[in-house]
């Protein structure tokens, strides 16, 4: 079936839906997305969303920008952050005229409090479910300008016509049927991959199909080696505890009852950046000081109070019982790290328009935000409370520029033969006869990307994990579906999901591999130093026949420059 | 923690309208280990025993509100769930009662959705906004603070006897969104949004019965939000 | 009223409901907690010689019959779905409520 939009988005998360609300005023517009928009992602962000409004305290732009710059381990590009910083005040006014409900202060402002890595409190919140309340919010939004949504479509491929992207197939996932949707301007805010790890904070439809969508399509995918670890995930699932709670106060001890992080960050303690933190947290399970020799430790928030926690950490205490069995007011939490937030993706300029290559050039009527895209202003290692903030700004500029650039987008037609090879990739993957499963297939990745390509990696690791990937590909030939049908095939979906997951995770760990330092997040037991000489630059992973291959550009720096990092 | 709990009997209920005649359960024996939910059990059914069992999930964090079902006949979100807190070693799961079926646990949502459109869920301010924040003070902020956590799970409108009969009323979930925004203390659309809950099938068709007090997985409370509404809407009447 | 909300409807159930508990209270003590031990007919009799008592009893009767029909109305409301039974059901129930009226009526002012 065919559609025509002036804008398609596909996503709607907090970055999409932002996007819808810009675009809509210059044409018809639709969001795509195979969650209905409030189950997207974003509504999972409990901590907070940053600006330096100084409601709690002197805080000013260029504080935000520094602690930014120096968070990603100087890797981020400084205009891209400057942008980010000074629009936050505004962007967290608008949506508050929109309707957010954020937590108070006494005198009635929005209330703000710590967060890792910022060293004044600019987290803007709405108890632990900030994410939450701005995605409700946004939804609402665009309900009332009317923006047309299709719920439940999943987005398997562009359509490229004339080398110029022209829209996107997508399958209904309650039919099985596929759509045509064609666009002057396509959007992509498909969100992160946490899905590609074992233990990991992030919902299971976080599997970056938006990455292999495009990569598969021929451009490139930047930073990809840069995967960020939160440092509390509830043992054993992941599932993530907001550094809020240690915005709040809360400590991190180890086995022997210590509070650690005077041995690696004396000064910001528990508020450290996430990179800093999990090292440290693993570190101390890898060297048996973790609950009894376990692997892992203790967040202690009895000392807050049961007012304070219930007051801010409504969800935590919530979950702490239910995911752990703790009563978190009588005991300390079991955590560990997590794999949270991918910090690489599409690269896009200023303006959220995607990049073809390293050199810059732009593509016609393709743009990113949000998670899966790379601005970046999130370098090596994203700040707390920066990523909705992101996600939301990029999202405006993002719309902005496609109600920009729609008057120069001529309206094409679509090849008719547009939805052929997807409906013949579908049609392989349903018959195929074999013997593998799918499950055991995905739970070797992402046991073998825990393991391999994780907190702490090396050459060693980081080639037998390619190797895996390599032999996990071949499996994926030779698996078989039990659901062969059309209707709600979600079989169908994960193994679609575990395809993309395939295509990332080799750039991850071909960049890591590549790349012989340690910064932000990713961090080499064998280079353990940073090497701005060598490696102040971006990755830009492409596809050639021959496997991926990596091209650098540099780092844009403009007001401050690369300095030892310490906390 | 990897104590194991011993093995238990999940019967499912399985509909497929393309091919099945009709609906009927299906059982599935599973060694269940501390700790895991009714959502991991209906993975590992789907990753080893049964590829076609359908049901949405996402989060699997309790926010996301899509993995809501009828487990042992309560309806809950499968994800936060224990299977250590029931009882029993059998556990029945049916789709939330209500709403057509699309398929096994996996039910049509749409007039759900469409009810909650139907209240004007946004923020509406007629005079200016100014540069800063609009001032709320916290005690304004409580007032609102349980509806604003709702995640749209649909575990309340499934189980209110009055929407099973009549699809046409908004049903809580939509009350407690209308609620939100009613009782929002920087909302100006107050009026409008009244006009549309105070109606047959809007609060009145409402008869306490309390089953969406009890459903909520997220422990809100729906029918304190309604009968906030009859209050205020009552006062528009007479 | 121009629009049927249901509202007005909903307030005079909940009115006649609270004035019913209050009568009932009345009835409840003067049948079964005041008076003489053994009440007779002619007890009763000269009760009701008193208009008062009669229109007492007159109002209970009205605010019962009219919050319990209303309340059977709302559940064939909620309920029945097909029209014509609906229709039905109000023939139903306006007969039944007619002849326990003209009953209660007669009962009181006979007396
Ligand atoms: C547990 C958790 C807590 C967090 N807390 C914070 C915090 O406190 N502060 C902060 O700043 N950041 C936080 N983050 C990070 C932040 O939430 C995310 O980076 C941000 O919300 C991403 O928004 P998004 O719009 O890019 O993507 P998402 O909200 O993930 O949305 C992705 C959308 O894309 C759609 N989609 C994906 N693939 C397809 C496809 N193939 N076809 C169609 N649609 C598709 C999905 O349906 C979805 O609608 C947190 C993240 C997690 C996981
Ligand atoms: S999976 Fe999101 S609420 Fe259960």
């Amino acid at each position: 079936m065919l559609h025509r939009y002036d804008t398609v988005i596909v996503g709607a998360g907090l970055a999409g839906m932002r996007a819808a609300l810009e675009a809509k005023k210059g044409g018809s517009c639709c969001i795509l997305t195979k969650v209905f928009p409030t189950r997207s992602h974003s509504g999972a962000a409990q901590g907070g969303i940053a600006a330096a409004l100084g409601n709690a305290g002197e805080d000013d732009w260029t504080l935000h920008m520094f602690d930014t710059v120096k968070g990603s381990d100087y890797l981020a590009d400084q205009d891209a952050v400057e942008i980010l910083v000074r629009e936050a005040p505004g962007t967290i006014i608008e949506l508050e005229h929109m309707g957010v409900p954020f937590s108070r202060t006494p005198d009635g402002r929005i209330a703000q409090r710590e967060f890792g890595g910022h060293l004044r409190q600019r987290a803007c919140y709405a108890a632990d479910l900030t994410g939450h309340v701005l995605l409700h919010t946004l939804y609402e939004q665009c309900l009332k300008e009317a923006v047309t949504f299709y719920p439940e479509y999943h987005v398997l491929s562009l359509v490229i016509a004339e080398g110029a992207c022209r829209g996107v197939v997508a399958l209904e996932i309650l039919t099985g049927e596929l759509h045509t949707f064609l666009a002057r301007a396509v959007v992509f805010a498909t969100g992160g991959y946490g899905r590609a790890f074992k233990i990991t904070s992030n919902a299971h439809a976080n599997s970056g199909d938006g990455l292999s969508i495009l990569y598969r399509a021929g451009l490139p995918l930047e930073d990809m080696e840069f995967v960020q670890f939160h440092p509390t995930g509830f043992y054993p699932s992941g599932i993530l505890v907001t550094e809020g709670a240690r915005g709040e106060g809360a400590y991190i001890i180890n086995g022997q009852g210590e509070r650690f992080m005077k041995r690696y960050a004396p000064d910001r303690m528990e508020l450290a950046p996430r990179d800093v933190t999990s090292r440290a947290i693993q570190t101390e399970i890898d060297q048996g000081r973790g609950i009894n020799g376990g692997a892992y430790v203790h967040l202690d928030l009895r000392h807050l109070g049961p007012d304070k926690i219930m007051k801010s950490l409504p969800q935590i205490l919530d979950l702490a019982m239910r995911f752990t069995g703790v009563d978190a007011l009588k005991e300390p939490i079991p955590i560990q790290p997590t794999a949270h937030y991918s910090m690489g993706g599409i690269p896009t300029d200023n303006n959220g328009r995607v990049l073809l290559n390293h050199a810059g050039a732009v593509a016609q009527g393709l743009y990113a935000c949000g998670e899966c895209a790379c601005v970046s202003v999130h370098g090596a290692n994203r700040l707390g409370c920066n990523s909705l903030l992101d996600a939301v700004v990029f999202g405006t500029r993002a719309g902005r520029a496609v109600l920009a650039d729609l008057p120069a987008i001529p309206r094409g037609d679509a090849p008719p033969d547009s939805e052929d090879a997807v409906r013949k990739e579908l049609r392989l993957l349903l018959d195929r006869e074999g013997n593998e499963s799918l499950a055991a297939i995905r739970d070797d990745l992402q046991t073998g990307m825990q393991k391999n390509c994780g907190i702490f990696r090396s050459d060693s690791l980081l080639r037998a994990q390619l190797a895996a990937i390599g032999t996990l590909r071949g499996r994926f030939e030779r698996v078989r579906l039990h659901d062969r049908g059309a209707r709600f095939n979600t079989e169908l979906m994960e193994l679609i999901e575990l395809r993309s997951l395939l295509d990332f995770t080799e750039l991850i760990v071909r960049g890591a591999l590549l790349r012989t330092e340690s910064r932000g997040a990713h961090s080499r037991t064998d280079h353990p130093t940073r090497d701005d000489a060598r490696w102040l630059t971006h990755s830009f992973a492409r596809h050639t026949p021959e496997g991926p291959v990596c091209d650098y550009a540099p780092v844009r720096i403009t007001r401050y420059e690369p300095k030892e990092r310490k906390y | 923690m990897a104590d194991t709990l011993g093995l238990y009997t999940f019967k499912i209920f399985r509909y497929n309208p393309d091919k099945d005649p009709k609906s009927r359960y299906d059982t599935f024996a599973v060694e269940v280990r501390q700790g895991m939910t009714i959502l991991d059990c209906l993975q590992k059914i789907k990753g080893s025993l049964d590829g076609t069992l359908s049901f949405r999930r996402s989060c699997r964090s309790a926010i996301c509100g899509s993995c809501a079902m009828n487990i042992n006949g309560k309806n809950d979100l499968a994800c936060h769930l224990q299977v250590s807190r029931l009882r029993g070693r059998t556990i029945t799961i049916n789709p939330l009662p209500g709403y057509p079926l699309i398929k096994d646990l996996v039910v049509d949502m749409g007039e759900f959705y469409r009810h909650i459109a139907a209240v004007m869920p946004w923020l509406v301010r007629r005079s200016p906004c100014p540069d800063r924040e609009l001032l709320q003070f916290p005690a304004d902020r409580d007032r609102i603070d349980s509806a604003v956590n709702c995640i749209l799970c649909g575990s309340c409108t499934s189980s209110c006897p009055q929407f099973w009969f009549n699809p046409r009323y908004l049903g809580p979930a939509a009350l407690l969104k209308a609620y939100r925004f009613i009782f929002d203390s920087r909302d100006e659309g107050r009026d409008e949004r009244l006009a549309i809950v105070d109606d047959r099938y809007g609060v009145w068709r409402c008869r306490t019965v309390f089953n969406c007090d009890e459903a909520c997985p997220k422990k809100l409370h729906p029918n304190e939000a309604i009968a906030g509404l009859k209050i205020e809407a009552l006062k528009r009447s007479v | 009223m121009a629009r049927q909300t249901g509202s007005i409807g909903w307030f005079l159930q909940r009115l006649s409901g609270g004035l019913i508990f209050a009568l009932i209270l009345v009835h409840f003590s003067l049948m079964h907690y005041m008076g003489p031990e053994k009440r007779l007919y002619a007890d009763v009799v000269r009760r009701f010689q008193n208009p008062l008592w009669k229109s007492f009893d007159l109002v209970f009767l009205t605010l019962c019959l009219c919050h319990g029909w209303y309340g059977v109305w709302e559940i064939v409301g909620d309920y029945v779905r097909s029209d014509s039974l609906k229709i039905l059901a109000l023939i139903l129930i306006v007969i039944a409520a007619a002849g326990l009226f003209s009953i209660g009526l007669v009962t009181v002012l006979t007396f």
